[in-house]
């Protein structure tokens, strides 16, 4: 099962995020507003009003901004903390961690671009997964589209409906998607 | 094979820190205990965010070189075994480190909780253990 994706870029702008089979833990009203929105949603990195202005009932359920800035602290302390204890010095230490229900995968690309994808524990290792979305999915639509301003200083959230919908496809054809 | 072990405090000080084989970067002992510290928090939030609602904290992080299993006590110690890649279960020779830890820690009465551990005993019965272990 597949739960989430997060793109953050050189800037540690999370700059696309989109999820799948995600059920939340509060009130079915509110799990319902927040897909819907998040997946008809033209600009990306919407997210969900009604998480942010209701605030969560159950601590556990963060405002979505805040959640990203943890994953993203997560994600870049973990990262150091690798490269420190190994032997070679890599860039590419960090894989995946694990915990009683979910499972963190990582990939980075050279140019200092995350990938971040969030499993079941179960599942098998998704590096080979995200390597593909950054180069069949995010090269193609997002780096080849020539409408896309482009400045190295500035981050742009990806508003991109090739790349959601191509991404769909590609995440749902999976064999762990739903299993 | 078994690269170390760390033993963290519930408040997320290092206690014990000891390497039985090759395979790690050395660090100063206050890089370690960054290290300690630093775990100890994002094992905290590893359990905030996920997508399922409650979870546990950080329990196997994969990485290149090494793998890290992370075992935490009903009261908030938690002991880190890094171990090559290869290693499958761990289980056991937690449990065991934890019993020692019992045994020749918790059980001397010259040792005050939650500071640095510094026990001959445990020392020998741990070097022999992983040894065992192999």
């Amino acid at each position: 099962m597949i739960y989430n994706l997060y793109i953050f870029d050189r800037h540690c702008q999370c700059i696309f995020y989109t999820e799948w089979n995600r059920n939340r833990t509060t009130a079915g009203s509110r799990a319902q507003t927040d897909s819907s929105s998040l997946h008809e949603a033209t600009a990306p990195y919407v997210w969900p009003t009604a998480a942010v202005a209701g605030m969560p009932t159950d601590a556990r359920d963060l405002a979505m901004p805040d959640e990203t800035k943890l994953v993203y602290g997560v994600v870049f302390s973990l990262r150091n903390m690798v490269s420190k204890l190994s032997h070679t010095k890599e860039s590419d230490g960090f894989l995946s961690y694990r915990t009683n229900t979910y499972k963190l995968h990582y990939f980075e690309t050279a140019s200092g671009l995350k990938f971040v994808m969030l499993s079941d524990p179960t599942v098998p290792s998704l590096r080979d997964v995200l390597k593909q979305i950054y180069y069949h999915i995010y090269i193609e639509y997002v780096v080849k589209n020539a409408l896309l301003p482009h400045d190295p200083k500035l981050s742009y959230p990806i508003s991109n409906d090739y790349f959601r919908a191509v991404l769909n496809n590609y995440i749902k054809g999976l064999p762990c998607y739903q299993s | 094979m078994i690269l170390s072990l760390y033993i963290i405090n519930k408040a997320g000080g290092l206690v014990y820190q000891r390497d039985f084989n090759e395979g790690l970067q050395r660090l100063s002992s206050n890089d370690y205990l960054i290290l300690a510290g630093t775990f100890h928090s994002i094992h905290a939030i590893t359990s905030r965010i996920s997508p399922t609602g409650n979870s546990d904290g950080l329990d196997l992080l994969e990485a290149d070189g090494f793998k890290l299993h992370c075992f935490q006590t009903v009261t908030g110690t938690k002991f880190l075994l890094v171990t090559d890649p290869s290693h499958h279960s761990v289980d056991g020779i937690l449990r065991k480190i934890y019993n020692l830890y019992s045994d020749y820690v918790m059980k001397n009465p010259f040792y005050t909780p939650e500071m640095p551990i510094r026990v001959e005993l445990f020392d020998q019965n741990l070097i022999r253990a992983v040894h065992t272990a192999l």
